[in-house]
């Protein structure tokens, strides 16, 4: 077996007993890496010399006995968290060559933690997209299948981790942008709550929703991972000071009686033969381990997707107002730059690609004179109905089960020119995004030898319970072992 | 609804992009296409619902006024991102007019 196939339980035993060490573990890491990204494309950028310092160091601290649940283990980073001297893009021309003067908090966590940072991966630019076609650099491919994409805004971490490129990546969701791509790859891929990891350093897109969390092998996998970057932060005062809680012993509790709901919106008329069987096999293998599914009615979930639409871009183009190409990023050459009007202009409509444009334009118009009350205030009147109506069915049971996705992974250029089409993607993701929920794709089964996973969204700050009906399901089932053949 | 071509020329002008004639014609029946997607939100009854709501448990978290000092190391790499620097200051193209 080569090392980089390990989870990162299976390889904590070896280090912590010395039978491999952190070096090894990260050359055969890179070994599969330049063997293989020619064809996957998940990395923007491998930060190969920094990774092998990295690697020594932590086998230095394991030889000093030092224990640690991530000491050694590697791991690639989505490329919009800010990396201290390795190039941090976006995935945009914006920022094509952006080095950052800092860490982002949940890098500094996990370089602390003595995790080892291979390289950065590719997304759509600004993680707007489920698909990476919006990266302004190339698109990733999809393990199980070169001509379909990952998934997205994280494509590039959930494609390496089902290449087994790395031992997990970190990934950020802000309306199904882990979930949707672990469910495409067949990896776990979870959203914490909002609040719960810090997004210091992280390239805001909507900071209402936005979240960094782990896309791994294993659930349980997730859980130690979260053990690591959750928590409080002075520098982002959103990071929530409520306690985290002790996500190993979380995993391991019975789920024996725990009340599991299915919103009949998520399972309607319109929700593919083939999905559905493969949803009632995991609900089915729930049933067997004790749980209790019931079916409930979510009648404002379906206004997920136009209420996301409003929110993401209105704080998108107040986001992105900050790249003017004045004194770092894009600078547009050779126009006729008159006023500080037309440098602005210049730089922003040639640094910026269709996706971002788009979004800003959008956001911009929303928030604008004359349409704010009918667009961006009706949008956050519908989300308060949206989350309360989550928060209430999460009051009567443990969790909510949906499928991820309305499909497998779709193929490159399918719908990459109707971007309302591309939207349509995060009809059962955007929900718990916009309530704050943590939420988890499981891989479930496979179509048509395509992965599909299954969303388990639990009540605010419990990432416990949900990591543990993920790590159980996961015991039950082998979808998870299944490896693509590349 | 579509966007007419003096509306996204508008909305192009407040978001600070330079736009070419074909992407203002693209972005115009795009924007006009999300734009009724979204419009179903109007049928939603949402007269009892108290806008000024705030999401979630957070409070305001106050922190003191204080100057930090930034390392040297990261300062450097910061100016070095600079498209023009002159003694250890951002140059930046003219902006009075």
């Amino acid at each position: 077996m080569n090392l980089n196939q390990l989870t990162i339980e299976e390889a904590r035993l070896l280090l912590d007993s010395g039978k491999i060490t952190s070096l090894e573990l990260a050359h055969d890491c890179l070994k599969r890496i330049k063997s293989l990204d020619k064809k996957i494309k998940a990395l923007i950028t491998l930060g190969e010399p920094e990774a092998l310092s990295q690697a020594r160091l932590a086998d230095e601290r394991i030889g000093r006995g030092e224990k640690g649940t991530l000491l050694g283990i590697p791991y690639l980073a989505k490329d919009n968290l800010l990396t201290k001297g390795i190039r941090t893009t976006a995935a945009s021309k914006m920022l094509e060559n952006y080095i950052a003067p800092y860490n982002a908090t949940v890098i500094a966590k996990l370089e602390q933690a003595g995790a080892v940072l291979l390289g950065k991966t590719n997304l759509d630019e600004f993680a707007h997209g489920a698909s990476t076609e919006n990266s302004a650099f190339f698109t990733t491919k999809n393990p199980w299948d070169l001509k379909r994409v990952p998934g997205g805004s994280s494509g590039g971490s959930a494609a390496a981790v089902a290449a087994d490129f790395c031992l997990f990546a970190l990934g950020s969701d802000t309306g199904g942008s882990i979930r949707q791509p672990a469910s495409f790859c067949s990896v776990a891929g979870f959203k914490p709550s909002y609040g719960r990891v810090s997004r210091h350093g992280l390239m805001s897109m909507t900071s209402s929703t936005d979240v960094i969390g782990p896309l791994t092998k294993t659930v349980a996998d997730a859980a130690l991972v979260m053990s690591v970057i959750a928590g409080a932060d002075k520098f982002d005062s959103t990071a929530s000071s409520v306690k985290v809680e002790d996500y190993q012993a979380g995993i391991k509790k019975n789920i024996k009686g725990m009340k599991l709901a299915l919103p009949q919106e998520c399972f309607g008329d319109d929700l593919s033969p083939e999905v559905r069987k493969v949803m009632d096999q995991a609900i089915a293998d729930f049933k067997k381990m004790g749980a209790e599914v019931e079916t409930v009615s979510l009648p404002h979930m379906k206004y997920g997707i136009p209420v996301y639409y409003i929110i993401t871009p209105s704080e998108v183009s107040s986001n992105l107002a900050r790249f003017d190409g004045l004194r770092y990023g894009y600078r547009a050459q050779n126009k006729k730059t008159d006023t500080l009007n037309d440098i602005y202009l210049n730089n922003r409509g040639e640094g910026f690609g269709p996706e971002a444009k788009r979004r800003i334009m959008l956001g911009t118009y929303a928030l604008s004179a004359g349409y704010y009350d009918a667009y961006y205030k009706k949008a956050q009147a519908v989300r308060i109905l949206i989350t309360k109506e989550l928060e209430e069915a999460l009051a009567k049971y443990d969790a909510i089960l949906t499928p991820t996705s309305p499909h497998t992974a779709f193929k490159i250029g399918q719908q990459d020119q109707d971007p309302l089409q591309m939207y349509l993607e995060d009809i059962f993701v955007s929900g718990p995004a916009l309530a704050g929920l943590p939420a988890l794709s499981v891989p479930a089964g496979f179509i048509e030898g395509l992965p599909i996973g299954i969303q388990i969204i639990g009540p605010k700050f419990q990432e416990a319970k949900i990591l543990g009906l993920g790590a159980k399901f996961q015991e039950a089932t082998s979808w998870h072992k299944t490896k693509a053949k590349i | 609804m579509s966007l007419n071509s003096a509306d996204i020329k508008h909305v192009a002008a407040l978001s600070k992009l330079s736009l070419s004639a074909k992407e203002l014609k693209n972005y115009g029946s795009q924007l006009g296409a999300i734009l009724d997607y979204v419009g179903q939100l109007a049928a939603v009854d949402t007269d009892n619902v108290e806008t000024a709501l705030r999401l979630g448990d957070s409070n305001n978290v106050w922190g003191e006024d204080k100057v930090h000092e930034w390392d040297q190391a990261e300062v450097k790499i910061a100016l070095s991102q600079a498209l023009g620097e002159q003694q250890g200051q951002i140059k930046v193209p003219r902006v009075l007019e």
